[in-house]
């Protein structure tokens, strides 16, 4: 029986990865997740990645494990997986938003650059919004400054 | 048949709001067993023979179930859920969610509490199994958290939605630092896997201050609200 489940990890981006493939990779997301029923969202931040990836467990399991392979990233820590009622990005199978770095290194630990995130605006109280604060305030990752984007997968 | 009669079971609830101090809203109600006349939980446990106590367990959270629906219900609600009746009555949980869904109050809404102790036998079996109740919304809240042996290693194989910090540890919190250290432990462990935790038997202005500097928002205890016998009592807010 498949389940619907999140899977939620957090990630730091190794050198070979460049701001400037985003573009590209959130184009092949975007193809590849509405054909296998997958939505969630990507948080880029300073060279680390934080990830909420939703959808039929069996692909979610299969996309996780080719991420964890992903040369691009290292250091990737499995938060949660977990069954769920329904999903917190239903209408994100892609998404996108830049901040500069000068606005983000004013942003950085306030709510107002949540808020203003749409992806992250609708989501319910529930686990990935209270992991995504985490995230935000510091936790699951190594540095605190920088760029922000955060790209609904 | 709905499977379950609960008439075997003649007893009532009295309901305790647990709080959100941001929003100064009713977060749930705890439905805590009376006698039909409020008699205490332990009169109404010491008159029924052990054999019949998984199925008391499930009678009474459909009634408890009705009477909060009955009394026009909004917020949560939290049921008291002894894990092993699992192993006796394969349907204690989806008769909980048929009884939730009969009074038309919404699945996302009920927490399953479940002590520390009660887990630690076979906590991977009880987490595979209420894990597929999950995906119905419900949500499973530890209660007495830090009580048992286990503690913080509970949260290595399984996370639940919520905690509550047993009350042996939140009594004089404010003065007793051993407790504080380990408070602090368990809330930051909390914040990073995106577990509620509720501080209850929260008696004093002092235990309650030191709680909201460490960052817990929700809250039950007398210090905001009684259990009101076969009502949904409103709470006070502590400044």
């Amino acid at each position: 029986m498949t389940q619907l489940i999140h899977c939620v990890y957090a990630s730091t981006a190794e050198s070979i990865f460049m701001e400037s493939d985003i573009p590209a990779l959130l184009e092949r997301a975007r193809t590849f997740n509405a054909e296998q029923a997958l939505t969630g969202m990507l948080l880029y931040i300073e060279g680390g990645f934080f990830q909420v990836l939703e959808g039929d467990d069996a692909v979610v399991d299969d996309l996780y494990g080719r991420i964890k392979r992903d040369p691009r990233h290292s250091k990737i820590t499995l938060i949660i997986r977990e069954p769920i009622a329904a999903r917190d990005f239903s209408d994100w199978t892609m998404g996108f938003r830049t901040v500069d770095a000068r606005e983000a290194g004013k942003l950085i630990g306030e709510n107002d650059f949540f808020k203003s995130a749409s992806c992250v605006t609708q989501l319910d109280s529930g686990r990935a919004k209270k992991l995504l604060g985490a995230f935000r305030t510091g936790s699951w990752r190594h540095q605190r400054t920088g760029t922000h984007r955060t790209i609904g997968s | 048949m709905s499977g379950v009669c609960e008439c075997e079971f003649d007893v009532s609830f009295a309901f305790q709001p647990i709080v959100d101090i941001e929003s100064r809203k009713v977060f749930a109600y705890e439905a805590l067993v009376r006698g039909r006349s409020n008699e205490p939980a332990g009169a109404v446990f010491a008159a029924l023979p052990s054999s019949r106590l998984h199925a008391f367990d499930r009678a009474a959270r459909i009634k408890a179930i009705g009477l909060a629906a009955s009394l026009g219900l909004t917020t949560g609600l939290s049921l008291n859920f002894l894990p092993k009746s699992l192993e006796t009555l394969p349907d204690a949980i989806s008769s909980t969610i048929d009884a939730v869904r009969q009074a038309r109050l919404s699945e996302r809404k009920m927490y399953l509490e479940v002590t520390e102790g009660e887990l630690i036998d076979d906590l991977a079996g009880f987490s595979a199994t209420i894990n597929q109740y999950r995906s119905s919304g419900i949500h499973l809240a530890i209660d007495d958290f830090g009580a048992g042996h286990s503690g913080l290693n509970l949260l290595a194989d399984f996370q639940p939605d919520v905690i509550k910090i047993d009350i042996h540890l939140v009594r004089d919190i404010d003065s007793k630092g051993p407790r504080q250290a380990i408070v602090r432990a368990v809330i930051q462990a909390c914040d990073e896997l995106g577990i509620e935790v509720i501080a209850e038997g929260i008696e004093t202005e002092l235990e309650y201050r030191w709680f909201k500097r460490a960052g817990v928002r929700l809250f039950q205890g007398y210090l905001f609200g009684r259990p009101a016998f076969e009502s949904l009592p409103t709470p006070m807010f502590a400044g």
